[in-house]
């Protein structure tokens, strides 16, 4: 993904503990994932899209383990 | 509301892609904001100079304040108006995302922009909004809030007959006041009377979070 280098360094989790992102792949496409709540949201046309009802629980983290 | 912008992002992103080359008050009041968060910034007192003009729509504002030198970057909840403002404005960062519930961490920002995006929070929730601007701004940070104020500065806000979803007019000292109660400090409070762009009058408030001691 070709992320602006601003957004990856000052865009952090808008769950209640906005942990770190890290950028990774789900099912072929680009995804940045919480460090806290293990939440994976979709970066379309290299927008992250830092919603909530949007993300999904990336698999191995601590919140797909959990839920 | 996120379906009512999306619907209309191209009317009115041509409808208001040149609003603010015809409104010099409030560039003025703009000018003030982006001189302070780089003051801020080039101080050395940790205040970062990063800024997010959140509930951006087309993205004008955060292409003016890249213009003017700030780290700027867009944030909305309306797919189709980021996908506009990245196709107007290419190179300036936008995300997509919600004003109650930013993708910032806490004290991570020198300035918030809200320009014309508080009118549609309900009320009630006002204050929850404010108190996120206040988490996600360093202290010694900078707010700029633009709004359709009330005719007069008595009473309360007032539904505002929009086309896109439902907002409210609000007097710009009931603004304020939640402002103070969440632990900004006033600056500056602009009135503009209504314009060639806008038939409502407009109230402007730059306040920031004070420094630490």
């Amino acid at each position: 993904m070709s992320l602006d280098p601003l957004l990856l360094e000052i865009l952090a989790c808008p769950c209640s503990k906005h942990g770190d992102l890290r950028p990774e792949e789900l099912d072929g496409a680009p995804v940045l994932v919480c460090a806290a709540c293990g939440l994976a949201f979709p970066v379309r046309d290299d927008i992250p899209v830092m919603l909530l009802d949007e993300a999904v629980p990336f698999p191995g983290s601590a919140a797909s383990a959990s839920s | 509301m996120r379906e009512g912008y999306d619907e209309v992002a191209e009317l009115y992103a041509d409808l208001f892609a040149d609003a603010l080359d015809r409104q010099p008050v409030d560039r003025a009041i703009i000018a003030a904001f982006t001189d302070l968060v780089r003051t801020g910034a080039a101080a050395g007192g940790g205040c970062p100079g990063v800024v997010a003009d959140v509930g951006c729509g087309p993205g004008q504002l955060t292409a003016l304040l890249r213009r003017a030198g700030v780290d700027a970057l867009g944030v909305d909840l309306s797919a189709a108006m980021i996908a506009r403002a990245r196709r107007d404005h290419p190179g300036v960062p936008f995300v997509r995302g919600l004003a109650g519930r930013l993708p910032f961490a806490d004290a991570s920002l020198g300035g918030i922009v809200a320009w014309y995006s508080i009118i549609h929070t309900p009320p009630a929730r006002m204050d929850g909004l404010f108190t996120e601007f206040h988490r996600v701004l360093a202290p010694g940070g900078q707010l700029l809030v633009a709004f359709q104020a009330t005719d007069t500065d008595d009473g309360g806000p007032v539904p505002h007959a929009h086309r896109v979803a439902p907002s409210h007019r609000w007097p710009a000292p009931r603004i304020a006041q939640l402002l103070g109660g969440v632990g900004f400090t006033e600056t500056a409070r602009v009135r503009r009377a209504p314009d060639g762009v806008d038939r409502q009058p407009a109230a402007m408030l730059l306040c920031r979070r004070p420094p630490r001691p």
